[in-house]
């Protein structure tokens, strides 16, 4: 065997008398070529996923964040509260003795929420009278739904406008006077009944470019008044959906 | 040996020192640390390769960050400023990729 | 390793072939070069490497330094503001995901002892399926809002030294409650807002400039999808003021506006809500419409 004379020939004289080394050593490199692919591609992904949703927030303003993250701490609560609920529902079931009728007792309380919310249920409770005066005619069916979505994202459980229950679906037309609600005619001044928390209900319709201010930027007068109980007869029936499934 | 203490010394004092850079220095900022990251890389290299200078490690840090700062000094008031501190940056990082991997080789024999 | 000797170049090629290849300051060579065999070390030689390595070291610091003081206080401030909004939206959806839970374990252990066939469990479901609380599919249309696409470069500078381009904030969460009121107008059954399920309890509001969607952020493009017929739908909402009021802006103002039907649209379920101020009167009175 001549000496070598390159400094790197006794590596690869080494290597050759160890077929099953060099073999060791492809696959290893192949192996580790497959890891750093796979954590390239991961990489891309998370980057990608980081740029696309990332942005939409980082782009807000301070204001806006600390509205949200209000709003975030707020759904947290209601969360909390209803986990709190929903445990002690649980334990009852588990711990009395007749359990069906605790069970028919449970869905009934369900039944009976889930009706006062969708509208096929009377209501009584504590909330606001909202009576807004259109004057002018210039409020447009847009505007008296903008009313009631503030409602609704203030916490009102129950809506009644008018002579018309307000459920998911009600929708409002409309202008010059008279709106249409859920197809029936409502004239002004418009009479709105929620029940929910009174104070919410008040300062969300009154916040500064809500919907009171629209209602008087249109020569109307949107008035408010709390009350420790108000009371919501008008039901509606809703039928069934003939074209939304459960879903699996 | 003597790099790897003076560099950290000089972190060190940067540290403890923490001056402010005057406002008119600072487009320069970027192009004198690529180009200190060039020489570094470059030093590095030629004393891998065996053909290290001391003389010329120090020489060519200073003048490729005078002279790239002039550069871009003229570029700014001729309006090519940015573009040529672009130019500047790549052509050193080029630099500092191809010594990177000279290194590499010699350390890693890969 | 040397390559066979190049043909001669001209200088503008070998100059960029140079850049490629060449990286290593020649002036290493050509010291070492007239350097020769001589190996002893002069005086300033450890000297000016100390050198050297200490200025290299102290730029390093000072930039690195200059970089990170100089961002305003406010970007700080803005980024753990954005840190802190997106943990409470995980722990929010940590939260509503154990309420769900919670809820179909509630269920089951209700239908283990109650009669499944029975009046009261197919009323439930029914209320629940109207209420949004079960995930629902069927043919409906999409009806999708973009903000314009030719965007306005931010005068700010990001923190990378970038120029963040953001789209033009044109679409409100008046626009998205245009088209909803509408798609109930026109007999939409259930409908969802980009994967949030509307409920007797949500709705669609703003907060400074970020659509909420039951309390829930969400960002243009806007996806307005509604189950219902999917013909009848399509056709009465292509006739409503409505959507010509968008397809005038679309052109105007460049936002994008378009709706399809289709055979099979999907609505997540919504989390169930407690209520709390309202009860059934004992006495009712109803008054059937």
């Amino acid at each position: 065997m001549t000496v070598p004379e390159d400094p790197a020939a006794p590596d690869r004289a080494d290597r050759a008398d160890r077929p099953p080394g060099r073999l060791r050593g492809r696959q290893r490199s192949a192996a580790l070529i497959g890891v750093l692919t796979l954590l390239l591609g991961f990489a891309i992904a998370v980057q990608v996923h980081a740029n696309s949703s990332g942005d939409a927030l980082a782009a807000l303003r301070e204001d806006d964040l600390i509205g949200i993250l209000d709003n975030q701490n707020a759904r947290a609560d209601r969360l909390r509260q209803q986990i709190a609920a929903l445990q002690q529902s649980l334990r009852q079931l588990q711990d009395s003795g007749d359990k069906a009728a605790a069970a028919r007792r449970q869905a009934l309380e369900q039944a009976r929420a889930l009706g006062i919310l969708l509208g096929t249920l009377p209501a009584v409770g504590p909330g606001v009278i909202v009576t807004v005066t259109d004057p002018d005619a210039k409020l447009t069916g847009e505007d008296l739904f903008d009313v009631v979505e503030e409602l609704r994202g203030a916490g009102a459980e129950a809506i009644q406008f008018g002579p018309v229950r307000v459920s998911t679906s009600t929708s409002f037309e409309g202008n010059g006077g008279v709106a249409v609600v859920d197809g029936t005619e409502v004239p002004s001044p418009y009479r709105i009944t929620a029940i929910g928390d009174p104070k919410t209900l008040d300062t969300a319709l009154n916040i500064p470019g809500g919907v009171a201010a629209t209602a008087r930027a249109a020569g109307g007068e949107l008035t408010v008044q709390e009350l420790p109980q108000v009371r919501i007869a008008v039901t509606r029936t809703l039928p069934p959906p003939k074209y939304a499934q459960p879903s699996r | 040996m003597i790099a790897g203490i003076a560099l950290l010394a000089g972190i060190v004092l940067g540290l403890i020192l923490r001056p402010t850079v005057p406002t008119w220095l600072e487009p320069y900022l970027p192009i004198a640390v690529v180009a200190a990251l060039d020489a570094v890389f470059g030093g590095l290299r030629a004393r891998l390769d065996g053909i290290f200078d001391a003389k010329v490690f120090v020489v060519s840090f200073i003048s490729n960050v005078t002279v790239a700062a002039l550069i871009v000094f003229l570029g700014d008031k001729l309006g090519v400023g940015s573009e040529l501190s672009t130019a500047v940056v790549v052509v050193l990082g080029i630099r500092i990729f191809g010594n990177a991997a000279a290194i590499r080789r010699h350390l890693f024999r890969a | 390793m040397t390559a066979p000797p190049d043909p001669p170049r001209p200088d503008s090629v070998r100059l960029l072939v140079d850049l490629v290849n060449e990286h290593l300051d020649p002036g290493y060579a050509e010291a070492a070069a007239r350097r020769g065999s001589r190996t002893d070390p002069r005086w300033y030689d450890r000297l000016a490497v100390a050198v050297g390595c200490a200025l290299v070291g102290l730029l390093l610091v000072v930039a690195y330094i200059h970089t990170h003081r100089g961002a305003p206080q406010a970007e700080k401030v803005h980024d753990s503001l954005v840190e802190r909004v997106r943990g409470a939206q995980h722990a929010g959806d940590d939260l509503a995901a154990r309420v769900s839970a919670l809820q179909r374990e509630l269920s089951h252990a209700q239908a283990r002892v109650l009669p499944q066939s029975g009046d009261l469990a197919k009323e439930l479901d029914l209320a629940q399926l109207e209420a949004g609380l079960t995930a629902v599919s069927g043919p409906g249309v999409s009806v999708t809002l973009e903000e314009p696409s030719n965007a306005t470069a931010s005068p700010s500078a990001g923190p990378g030294g970038g120029t963040p381009v953001g789209p033009a904030n044109i679409l409100t969460d008046r626009d998205v409650r245009s088209v909803v009121n509408e798609l109930w107008q026109d007999g939409a059954e259930a409908i969802a807002v980009n994967g949030v399920r509307l409920t007797p309890t949500s709705a669609v509001r703003f907060a400074g400039e970020a659509v909420l969607v039951d309390f829930q952020p969400v960002t243009p493009p806007y996806h307005i999808d509604a189950i219902g017929n999917a013909d009848l739908l399509a056709t009465n909402f292509a006739q409503s003021p409505v959507a010509s009021r968008y397809q005038t802006l679309a052109g105007v103002v460049g936002i994008g506006f378009s709706f399809t039907d289709s055979s099979r649209l999907t609505l997540p379920a919504s989390t169930p809500v407690q209520v709390r101020y309202a009860t059934v009167p004992s006495r009712p009175k109803r008054h059937h419409r």
